[in-house]
């Protein structure tokens, strides 16, 4: 079954338009939305929320049609943490302890021990770190099966990020739990996704299996003339300068004489970005 | 619906020493007979709630609160039962100082006027944000709050009139001469414009994109 199923799902404002996206994220899995600023990511997930009304498309989780009762099984974690400022532990824990039918406030309690979050302190003098595990905490205290996170890892130190990114690789140690998380930071994502799928300038160019993508795309370095020769559906995105091309290539379109190295996504990523351009 | 009552009841909280300053300095102004203030005080009880809207969306509490198990319907239902809450309090308010300024032989009031005052003031206490919220769910914070601040210029300046005038006090006596028709007519009004208000704000913010 899939955790999360959306087809042809657009959204047009001014200037930008969110272009028949359609992705599956089966459940069990972790997917990885991966894009520019700007690209649609939030928009994508703000409408998986409901937060956003799609122009058209059809989207659904746990195979089923979205509604308010269901969100009891996800977790959210938006890029602005929604708690009013003025609110400690204890009053968030209350209203959460009212909102979720599932809400284990034993869970909650120990995730505010495992972060040290200042127990009488208004959120509001809370660091932007702090402000982020307490999303974190929340979305993982009422038993989700989903956790949706938009950009949940930006604008922190490298050592938060680490911590979030093992939070996240414990919660798909159930094996029916299943991730959705946008960033553009592309090297927090590669270390736990299981899925990638690039959105750019709203329009999903790329979505693969992470070990597919790994195994199927390699760096060469070659040079224009070479490059002429080989099939141009064999080449993802190039880099020129005065020593030869840096580019990247399908394996399996390339001959097997040409020296190729591993990528990583960030690399595909960018090079994928930069040939649009 | 509970946690999002309790929600603007913590909130509230937050602001306890301005409304408590807010209470005395209205039921005073009551207890030394000038009744006419008391129903025009429902309106800023009500302003505080409605102020929550900005504090919301700043905090990004619109887009959160859809996240979690409540549809539209429910956020906007609720605002609205707060803002009802607010004005039942603010009677309540009335209704006790009325009864100390009597009991304490600062004023002498019918049965008839004290019904009046009572229904006035629950009918302020929810009209005034029964206008806004629908303009406030259908717009972004900045808007609301320029309403909120020319209402509330508007309302001073009533609050005012009212006072060095004694108009309301006056306007009040008037109204008990039907009093027996007139607290019922008013309620069916405020019930009426409560219902029409709550439903275009639900439609409004069921469209809205947040």
């Amino acid at each position: 079954m899939n955790a999360i199923e959306i087809k042809n799902l657009t959204k047009s404002y001014k200037g930008f338009t969110l272009d028949n996206v359609s992705l599956n994220l089966p459940q069990g899995c972790i997917m990885g939305l991966i894009g520019e600023n700007g690209a649609g990511k939030s928009t994508t997930i703000k409408m998986i929320l409901d937060i956003v009304h799609p122009d058209g498309g059809d989207i659904r989780i746990f195979g089923e049609e979205r509604s308010a009762v269901q969100k009891n099984d996800i977790g959210v974690v938006l890029d602005e943490v929604g708690i009013p400022e003025s609110f400690t532990i204890k009053d968030i824990n209350a209203i959460m302890k009212h909102s979720f039918t599932n809400w284990n406030e034993k869970t909650f309690s120990d995730y505010m021990t495992k972060f040290r979050l200042p127990e009488k302190k208004a959120f509001k003098t809370f660091s932007k770190g702090m402000k982020m595990k307490m999303g974190i905490a929340i979305a993982l205290s009422h038993d989700a099966k989903l956790l949706i996170l938009d950009e949940p890892t930006s604008g922190l130190d490298p050592v938060v990020r680490d911590e979030i990114v093992e939070i996240l690789n414990d919660f798909t140690r159930d094996e029916s739990h299943s991730i959705l998380i946008s960033s553009h930071i592309v090297s927090d994502l590669e270390k736990i996704c299981d899925y990638i799928a690039f959105l750019h300038n709203g329009k999903l160019i790329l979505i693969e299996e992470k070990d597919r993508l790994l195994e199927q795309f390699c760096f060469i370095n070659t040079t224009e003339d070479m490059l002429r020769e080989l099939d141009k559906s064999a080449i993802i995105g190039k880099k020129s300068n005065k020593f030869g091309v840096e580019a990247i290539a399908d394996r399996d379109k390339i001959p097997h004489t040409f020296d190729t190295h591993p990528i990583t996504i960030e690399e595909l990523f960018l090079f994928m970005v930069k040939e649009d351009k | 619906m509970k946690a999002l009552l309790l929600k603007e009841l913590l909130m509230i909280r937050q602001r306890y020493i301005t409304l408590t300053m807010f209470i005395i300095m209205f039921c005073g102004y009551g207890l030394s007979g000038n009744f006419g203030v008391l129903p025009m005080a429902s309106a800023f009880y009500g302003m505080f709630l409605f102020g929550h809207l900005n504090y919301d969306e700043q905090s990004k509490w619109q887009a959160y609160s859809i996240a979690m198990p409540y549809g539209r319907k429910t956020i906007v239902s609720s605002k609205y039962v707060a803002m009802l809450i607010s004005a039942l309090f603010s009677t309540v308010l009335t209704d006790v100082t009325l009864a100390i300024a009597v009991a304490a032989g600062k004023a002498e009031i019918s049965a008839e006027l004290f019904v009046v005052y009572t229904v006035t003031s629950l009918v302020i206490g929810l009209v005034y944000p029964l206008f806004l919220l629908p303009i406030a769910f259908k717009f972004n914070a900045e808007h609301s709050r320029m309403v909120m601040i020319l209402v509330s210029c508007v309302m001073g300046g009533l609050l005012g009139v009212c006072a060095s005038s004694n108009f309301t006090t006056k306007a009040l006596a008037k109204f008990s001469e039907y009093s027996n028709i007139l607290p019922l007519i008013l309620l069916a009004v405020a019930v009426v414009l409560f219902a029409l208000s709550w439903f275009a704000s639900v439609k409004i913010y069921e469209k809205r994109d947040l």
